[in-house]
């Protein structure tokens, strides 16, 4: 089967069936996408898929032909961290950094297809776990991009 | 008959006593400690410093100027590794992003030091509330019970100055200079004289033949720099780009990938898989593993490895479990409580006496449940067992127990036992213990000469965890016409975490019924002007597990202590800050930190429709701690947390950056048990498997949490745990502020609450 991995095409031998998430983490030893739950029920495992935000634990790889992927590990080009990474250091948001990954994923597809979300609108997408409680200051980091976003018009 | 302790005696510990500071606290330092770390050489491997010049066990200079800095603590999202290395840094004389740190081996110079413990507590002492916590056992590593701060507080901060002495004594010889003429800066020591400067690096390999001074003069707090000022932490950069490596992303050549299935009836064993077959023939299966109480299968993936373990079939024993429930434990708890205290741990004057002087006794009983860690990273372990040694990949709080677990169930010395320690997706106290090290171990030395990575799917992270044990409370007190409390009587029912935690990871040590510290913890010693007082706890048996859980005895008695003090102040009909503010020492630091909350949260001032305010008040760890939740309900129970005024006291700190956030975080761990937090219990089986039905907050309920940090030249205090205990008390204050409902049983969610 062949799958389209941050711009790169990848023949993995695997089930249809399995989840998006373990041919990443443990066919292509892309590990930045992480397992929380394996029931679309945290968002630890978000990556993008053609631009949107979706839970890999419950996407079977059988579904992505010729869709183009995008993990946590593309986010930074060349060491240039993203402007909703380089909040998120500004604003010291990650504690344990577990969940991160997939926060970041989920944020950046919201303000891709959005760019002046309202709070309303961020508190419904953004319904990933973090078991370490640093939700005020992702939201001060959000904040802290779309006011960004104003600027640059 | 229990021991009776009065206030103002000296409690004094034997040594070598394993006690709730295995995780649950305790506080080490002193110059046994500072002596060891400099037998440089003597005591510690140098495993992982390799290529760099050791000046002590701490601290490793590489020839291109870079510090290699040594940290047995836990990174689980508290910001050690950052704080430790700012309190090197600031002695040093090195900027943090010189820093490199690594988790050194288990060894000597890296425990916290076998110091006992004694403090003195008097109705008059206005000061800090040690934990009565100790955990000397060395080589004693472990990260728990809020101790990395108080722990290495002045002791990281010796090693770098003492470091810095060894590099300018060898800069005083190479230009024949006194030592006022030199200075040290951001990593070279410069000749003042003649503006000369030369790096650590090139001085590491002659300072390292210098003596170590282990008693070097230590900058006075109005010289920091770097101590005390908003840092930035040195983990984030791999925190947002993926990069950071925890223990479930370790990836080895050859590497299999194990999935385990507990048997599901509590304390149950398993007999035989009835379809071992038909699992091994499942695509990528290499091998299934058997024990009491589980089985692994590894596969060549960790999907295939999960698919097949949740397709095998047992035949168990459920050793008469079968009907085990909440309902059955509650019962146990509920007739303990209604018998007399077992374990007195307090007791000042006669509390029968004071009763009846009383003009009204007031009494209530409280409840709360078992509750899961569900650390966001589910538990792993990666292991490699061969012929003689073993070497373990993990994320763990006590590398000490990994090492004596693998030696053991690979069957190796522990002399060759490797370890390497990664970042934590979460710890709680969950990663304290070595079930599953001992479980990886036993997986991996089924296929020796292969790595394996063990993980558990999140259910079994949810249903074979080691729980915070549910736990009752009785409380009477007598009360004046004045408004003052004369007798207090508190008397708590729960199963000892202690005994349990302890009885697995490190039997021999368990301590006695009478010696459990974590049970009272947060019920004992308070600063309240109580009168006469009765204190302590008793005891049931269940087969549950139990363990460490952030805050642990003070995430229940937080609660119990603090809903009935404000029961009180409704009962003298006075306002529950004003009622606290006078049950406290005037000038103290307690009343200090419970004034600024009611400044900050202006609790005096009037609040619109359907908003409510309730606070509370707790110390732990070394820290006290004050918070007022202000609320919004409406008539269907339908409520948000709108904010939360935090106001802490941990003495002398590092990171204030770091302790903000661990306000929010300790806060956030509090509201999600208080409003949904339940592990039950039905048939012998955990109710609860995943975050569906173990339901976290989320973004959309998250309070405004606005954090002041008290200013004082005290001891340090923790501040990983102390943010948890007083949320859950405030909210339901809150609650019954605008409801007039007293919630005397958590979580929330059971009484038709509902966060909006
Ligand atoms: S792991 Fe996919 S949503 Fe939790
Ligand atoms: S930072 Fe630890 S789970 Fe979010």
């Amino acid at each position: 089967m062949k799958i389209n991995v941050n711009g790169i095409d990848h023949e993995v031998d695997v089930e249809p069936n399995m989840p998006l998430l373990w041919v990443l983490r443990d066919e292509l030893n892309l590990t930045g996408t992480k397992y929380g739950c394996g029931v679309a029920a945290c968002g630890a495992c978000t990556v993008h898929l053609d631009g949107q935000a979706v839970r890999s634990c419950v996407l079977p790889v059988a579904a992505l032909q010729g869709k183009a992927i995008t993990t946590i590990e593309s986010i930074a080009k060349d060491d240039q961290l993203s402007r909703v990474q380089q909040a998120w250091i500004d604003h010291q948001v990650p504690q344990c950094g577990y969940c991160q990954s997939g926060m970041i994923m989920a944020v950046e597809s919201l303000l891709n297809n959005n760019s002046q979300p309202t709070e309303e609108e961020i508190d419904a997408s953004i319904s990933n776990i973090c078991r370490c409680g640093t939700y005020q200051r992702i939201k001060e980091a959000i904040k802290e991009v779309l006011t960004q976003n104003q600027e640059n018009g | 008959m229990a021991k009776e302790r009065t206030r103002g005696q000296k409690i004094s510990r034997r040594a070598f006593i394993i006690s709730g500071a295995v995780i649950g606290g305790g506080f080490a330092l002193g110059l046994g400690g500072v002596a060891f770390s400099n037998y440089k050489k003597k005591q510690f491997s140098g495993m992982g410093f390799e290529g760099a010049e050791s000046l002590n066990a701490f601290i490793h200079i590489t020839p291109d100027n870079k510090i290699k800095l040594a940290i047995a603590r836990a990174e689980m999202g508290q910001g050690v590794h950052t704080a430790l290395a700012m309190l090197t840094a600031e002695e040093l004389e090195v900027d943090l992003e010189q820093i490199e740190v690594i988790h050194p081996q288990v060894e000597s110079p890296y425990a916290n030091v076998n110091l006992a413990t004694h403090y003195e507590r008097t109705s008059s002492s206005t000061g800090f509330h040690f934990m009565e916590k100790v955990a000397y056992i060395l080589p004693y590593i472990a990260t728990g019970g809020s101790t990395t701060i108080r722990d290495g507080y002045e002791h990281y901060r010796i090693m770098g100055a003492s470091a810095k002495e060894m590099l300018m004594k060898v800069a005083m010889k190479k230009w024949f200079i006194d030592i006022d003429k030199l200075k040290a800066e951001k990593g070279f020591i410069v000749n003042t004289e003649t503006g000369e400067k030369v790096s650590y690096g090139s001085l590491a390999s002659f300072a390292a033949e210098e003596k170590p001074n282990n008693r070097p003069t230590l900058k006075a707090k109005s010289n920091f720099k770097i101590i005390g000022k908003p840092t930035q932490r040195i983990d984030l950069k791999k925190k947002v780009t993926g990069a950071a490596e925890f223990g479930i992303d370790v990836r080895l050549p050859n590497m299999l990938f194990a999935a385990v299935k507990h048997c599901p009836i509590i304390g149950g064993e398993i007999t035989s898989i009835t379809n071992e077959p038909e699992v091994l023939a499942m695509r990528g299966v290499k091998h299934i593993v058997q024990w009491p109480t589980g089985v692994a299968v590894i596969a060549d993936n960790t999907w295939r490895a999960q698919q097949a373990a949740r397709a095998l079939t047992f035949e168990i024993n459920t050793k008469g479990n079968e009907q085990l429930s909440s309902a059955h434990i509650s019962k146990l708890l509920k007739t303990r409580l209604d018998k007399d205290i077992d374990h007195v741990k307090e007791k000042i004057d006669n509390t029968a006496t004071a009763f009846k002087a009383a003009n009204k006794v007031f009494e209530a009983e409280y409840e709360v449940p078992f509750l899961a860690h569900a650390t966001m990273e589910p538990i792993n372990c990666t292991v490699l067992v061969e012929e003689d040694k073993a070497r373990v990949w993990v994320g763990h709080q006590a590398p000490f127990l990994v090492t004596m677990a693998t030696a053991k169930e690979a069957d190796v010395n522990s002399s060759n036992v490797e370890i390497d320690i990664k970042y934590l997706g979460g710890g709680f106290g969950r990663r304290a213990e070595n079930d599953f090290v001992a479980e990886a171990v036993r997986i991996a030395k089924a296929m020796k000469g292969t790595p394996i990575q063990m993980v558990w799917s999140r259910e079994e992270d949810t249903q074979f965890d080691t729980y915070r044990p549910a736990a009752m409370a009785s409380f009477k007190a007598g009360m004046n016409n004045d408004g003052r409390i004369s007798a207090w009587e508190n008397h708590l029912s729960l199963q000892s975490v202690l005994r349990s935690s302890i009885g697995r990871n490190f039997p021999l040590m368990t301590p006695p019924e009478s010696q459990d510290t974590t049970a009272a913890e947060g019920a004992l010693g308070l600063a309240y002007n109580l009168g006469a007082r009765k204190v302590g706890y008793s005891f049931i048996e269940s087969p549950m597990r139990l363990g460490f859980w952030r805050s642990v005895g003070h995430s229940y008695n937080g609660f119990f202590t603090e809903s009935f003090i404000d029961e009180l102040a409704n009962e003298a009909d006075t306002d529950p800050y004003e009622f606290r503010a006078k049950l406290l020492p005037s000038n103290s630091r307690q009343k200090k930190v419970l004034d600024k909350v009611a400044k900050i949260s202006n609790w005096n001032s009037p609040l619109p429709e359907g908003k409510s305010r309730g606070v509370a008040f707790h110390e732990s760890f070394g820290s006290i701690v004050a918070q007022v939740a202000e609320i919004s309900i409406n008539p269907d129970k339908e409520f948000s947390v709108d904010k939360v005024f935090c106001v802490i006291d941990c003495g002398n700190y590092v990171n204030p950056d770091t302790i903000i956030a661990q306000m929010q975080s300790g806060i956030v761990f509090g509201l999600t048990a208080a409003v949904y937090g339940e592990i039950t219990i039905e048939e012998g089986k955990i109710q609860q498997s995943n975050f569906p039905n173990y339901e976290m907050l989320k973004l959309k309920h998250m309070p405004e949490v606005i954090t002041n940090i008290m200013e004082n030249n005290e001891a340090p205090g923790g501040v990983g745990e102390p943010g948890t205990p007083p949320i859950a008390p405030a909210l339901t204050n809150a609650i019954f502020a605008a409801t007039g409902e007293r919630v005397r049983s958590l979580p929330l969610k059971n009484h038709g609450f509902k966060l909006a």
